[in-house]
């Protein structure tokens, strides 16, 4: 079980007039890391939109951003914004207009609302609807405020009912869900394919999760962190790990390999290549990735006898996570011809890479922003489990929670731990949730 | 029957070239024997020539350039031939392995075991066609349909991966298109993205004669000229600075007559493999489309790539073609009204292996001694 953390700010008298119709709490950020419990107004729900207590949130990079910079990327927030946009809830009032719901109902928020008219709304693209509102982002102007308050009004049409047995938790989960299975959409790797995430965090893993159930026959995980990489093989969002190098490290430290297929092959112990010798330059950083990649495919390599001319091409897509340069590099490096490099996620704006490994070898780059038509997929997903039967079983999201905090006033301490990838004992950070 | 002696142009060394004999044997039961009448010559040939180096492939033995040609089969084996003495083909120089995976898959073009005629990249190195007569396999020879001239067949090569460009493009009727480089590839782009019904083709490079050659014959719609700013960018941010400002006026441009702004398009060829050119690309391209990379220039590019991935811009790798020989052929000769007279391309014409190291000299240029533009330069060996 997760440990729950109670908020010290018990303490702290909330005000009585929370149960107000009229007013709720609000965590409210105001600057970097000026966090703020607030009593905002809310109306009743307007026609087409439900009023929902929200009952458990994820927190994400993204919000830790503004957290911590009051700011994402080149993004600046230029008014107190509430964070917070994986989350799940309670109707408990409706507006006019609304068919299909009755209070009560408990439901996953999809928090990015789009125009719905314009040409790529109409063909379905309505994650790059250049009138998209997202919740808890500073692109939109008045800022639409995230889901850390204890009611908000949401247009019922971007709220998803939930089956009786998908917990809160899981259900905030949806939202990183879905960039997974939109990752997937796009590449639309063919079954039997090969395939490499990179970064075992919790996108990284529920992209890895998607591309086995999506049937790829090899899903290689890696990381940096070893605790991350055991996990994610032990419980079957992949099927091989691999602990890649810290590039602080010496090549003496060997990297660990983690397979359930049973068997692990240790590295050679202090492989030195001439990258080491000049590491900063491009050149010695693309020559380090290579070897990277090299030592990636050949964990997944079939058995001697099966191995056509073939191996060691690379894998049909790569699923980058991490969003950092060094790990495009190998990315690049690690797909075969033909294939697709998927960048899942922010990552550093600029980087300098290797084009000609792409273009001469026809190996597509793909980007992913959020998602588009992936809500009902995920409930599709959370539903099926626990059926049985065979082919592979979706890992359990509610795992995945690993650290819960009670109440907005534990924001805070919420957003601290979730900058990082252990806790104070030690134990593993992967998704840190606000439960109201 | 004994092996004939062939006359062949072959690479020493960087800007070395010599005529010299070969030794030609009969053709095998799966070959003809072809005399090649024309041959245009690309960019890669120049840059061997210069460099005696394409990128990172180096020649490591004497080389026959040339890989854009068509001929006349002048010999088939006497076990039998699809073709006979006197037909006319386009050649598709490029031997796959045809057993490995992306062979069966239908991308031959990226088979590891390729051997492409004029590339160092295999060893030993497959020849070139600037040669009297080569013998090459019947099953990669196109007849050209009677109405169509050895130097449309010639034309086949480069045609073929603007052909490829645009089928990985997915482009759609009624789409917006740029293309960046007006060069032989650039126009033959801008004229497959007519062909295949986009609405506007605007075509830019920082030459302006190159533009204006594009619209007045019928490859593109919309010129631009590609400002150039003295002293050049120097750090990143100055160079993003120029390749956006350089977008913002493309986006700017209109359609004559047209009120409306074209905006950001939906897909964009870069043809040039110029940097600069590669981040114009990322900001000119309307969320959910494509740059199609085509141009093969710097290995290494900064790039701002989140540009791309946050609006979800596919960069697209074309490499060379595969299963385009027989549709461009039939394109050519179809007569259809939207592609225009792509021979039009065809600026430059020297005769003979004589004629070689001018032909390479020309090309090197942009335009010739009298000014006129350098296209495409083609080397006529017809008697």
């Amino acid at each position: 079980m997760a440990p729950s953390a109670m908020t010290d700010i018990a303490s702290m008298q909330l005000p009585i007039y929370s149960k107000h119709p009229n007013k709720v709490n609000a965590s409210v950020l105001h600057g970097p890391r000026d966090l703020r419990l607030e009593v905002r107004d809310i109306e009743e729900p307007g026609p087409g939109e439900l009023q929902i207590a929200v009952r458990s949130t994820g927190i994400c990079g993204s919000d830790v951003s503004y957290y911590k910079k009051f700011a994402n990327g080149d993004l600046c927030a230029c008014a107190p914004l509430s964070l917070g946009h994986e989350s799940s809830g309670t109707v408990i009032a409706l507006g006019t207009q609304v068919h299909g719901f009755k209070v009560g109902d408990r439901v996953a928020l999809e928090v990015g609302v789009p125009c719905g008219q314009c040409g790529i709304c109409r063909k379905g693209r309505y994650n790059l609807c250049k009138r998209m509102r997202f919740r808890s982002s500073a692109k939109s102007v008045p800022h639409y405020q995230g889901t850390l308050q204890e009611r908000i009004n949401h247009p019922a049409n971007w709220c998803h009912k939930l089956p009786e047995h998908v917990s809160f938790e899981a259900a905030a989960l949806l939202e990183p869900l879905s960039v997974a299975i939109h990752a997937i959409n796009r590449a639309s790797p063919a079954p039997g394919s090969t395939a490499l995430v990179i970064g075992a965090g919790t996108v990284g893993l529920l992209t890895a999760a998607m591309a086995r159930q999506s049937g790829c026959t090899s899903v290689t995980i890696t990381d940096v962190d070893a605790g991350r990489v055991n996990y994610a093989v032990k419980k079957g969002f992949a099927t091989h790990g691999f602990v890649v190098p810290q590039p602080s490290h010496t090549p003496s430290s060997n990297s660990s390999i983690f397979t359930n297929s049973g068997s692990s092959t240790p590295l050679e112990p202090g492989a030195m290549t001439p990258a080491s010798l000049y590491p900063n330059t491009i050149h010695g950083q693309l020559v380090s990735a290579k070897n990277l990649a090299s030592d990636i495919l050949s964990l997944s390599k079939l058995p001697p006898n099966l191995q056509g001319d073939d191996e060691d091409e690379g894998v049909d897509v790569t699923f980058e996570c991490t969003g950092k340069e060094a790990c495009m590099h190998t990315s690049l490096y690690a797909t075969r011809p033909g294939g697709k490099v998927v960048m899942v996620g922010m990552g550093t704006p600029i980087q300098t890479l290797p084009m000609s490994a792409a273009h001469l070898r026809e190996v597509d780059i793909l980007g992913i922003f959020r998602y588009a038509n992936t809500y009902e997929t995920g409930v599709r997903l959370l539903s099926a489990q626990g059926r049985g039967g065979v082919g592979f079983a979706f890992p359990d999201l509610d795992d995945m929670v690993t650290h819960k905090f009670k109440g907005l006033g534990a924001a805070k301490q919420a957003f601290e731990l979730a900058s990082k990838t252990a806790d104070e004992d030690g134990n593993l950070v992967l998704k840190v949730v606000i439960e109201v | 029957m004994s092996a004939t002696e062939v006359k062949a142009s072959v690479l020493h060394a960087a800007g070395d070239l010599r005529i010299q004999v070969r030794p030609l044997p009969e053709p095998s039961a799966d070959e003809v024997q072809i005399a090649v009448q024309a041959t245009g010559l690309c960019g890669s040939d120049l840059h061997y020539f210069r460099h005696f180096r394409n990128g990172q492939i180096q020649v490591r033995e004497p080389l026959t350039l040339g890989h854009e040609s068509a001929g006349v089969v002048v010999a088939v084996p006497p076990t039998g031939s699809p073709f006979k003495v006197g037909d006319r083909v386009a050649i598709e120089v490029g031997l796959p392995c045809e057993n490995c995976g992306f062979c069966r898959e239908g991308r031959y073009n990226i088979c590891r075991g390729m051997n492409f005629r004029s590339s160092a990249k295999a060893f030993p190195h497959a020849q070139g066609t600037l040669q009297e007569r080569i013998n090459h396999p019947a099953r990669w020879c196109h007849k050209l349909p009677d109405s169509l001239t050895l130097e449309h067949g010639a034309i086949v090569e480069p045609l073929s991966v603007a052909m490829h460009a645009k089928d990985r493009s997915g482009i759609k009727q009624g789409s917006t298109v740029l293309v960046l480089g007006a060069g032989a590839v650039g126009l033959l782009c801008a004229a497959v993205c007519k062909v295949a019904g986009a609405k506007t083709v605007i075509i830019a490079d920082i030459l302006e004669d190159r533009v204006k050659f594009a619209v007045e014959n019928g490859f593109a719609d919309v010129p631009f000229t590609v400002p150039i700013v003295s002293p050049r960018p120097e750090s990143i941010d100055d160079k993003l600075a120029y390749a956006q400002d350089v977008a913002e006026k493309l986006k700017a441009l209109k359609v004559n007559g047209a009120s409306e702004a074209i905006g950001e398009v939906a897909i964009t060829f870069e043809c040039t493999g110029v940097e600069s050119c590669m981040q114009t690309a990322i900001y000119s391209t309307q969320p959910g489309g494509k740059v199609m990379i085509i141009g093969m220039g710097t290995p290494i590019q900064t790039l701002p790539i989140s540009a791309a991935s946050l609006k979800e811009v596919d960069l697209v790798g074309v490499f060379r073609y595969a299963n385009t020989y027989r549709k461009v052929l039939d394109l050519l000769a179809s007569g259809n009204p939207l592609l225009p007279d792509v021979q039009k391309i065809v600026t430059h014409r020297l005769k003979g292996l004589n004629g070689i190291p001018t032909a390479f000299d020309t090309a090197g240029k942009v335009k010739d001694e009298a000014g006129n533009l350098v296209i495409k330069v083609m080397v006529d060996m017809t008697e």
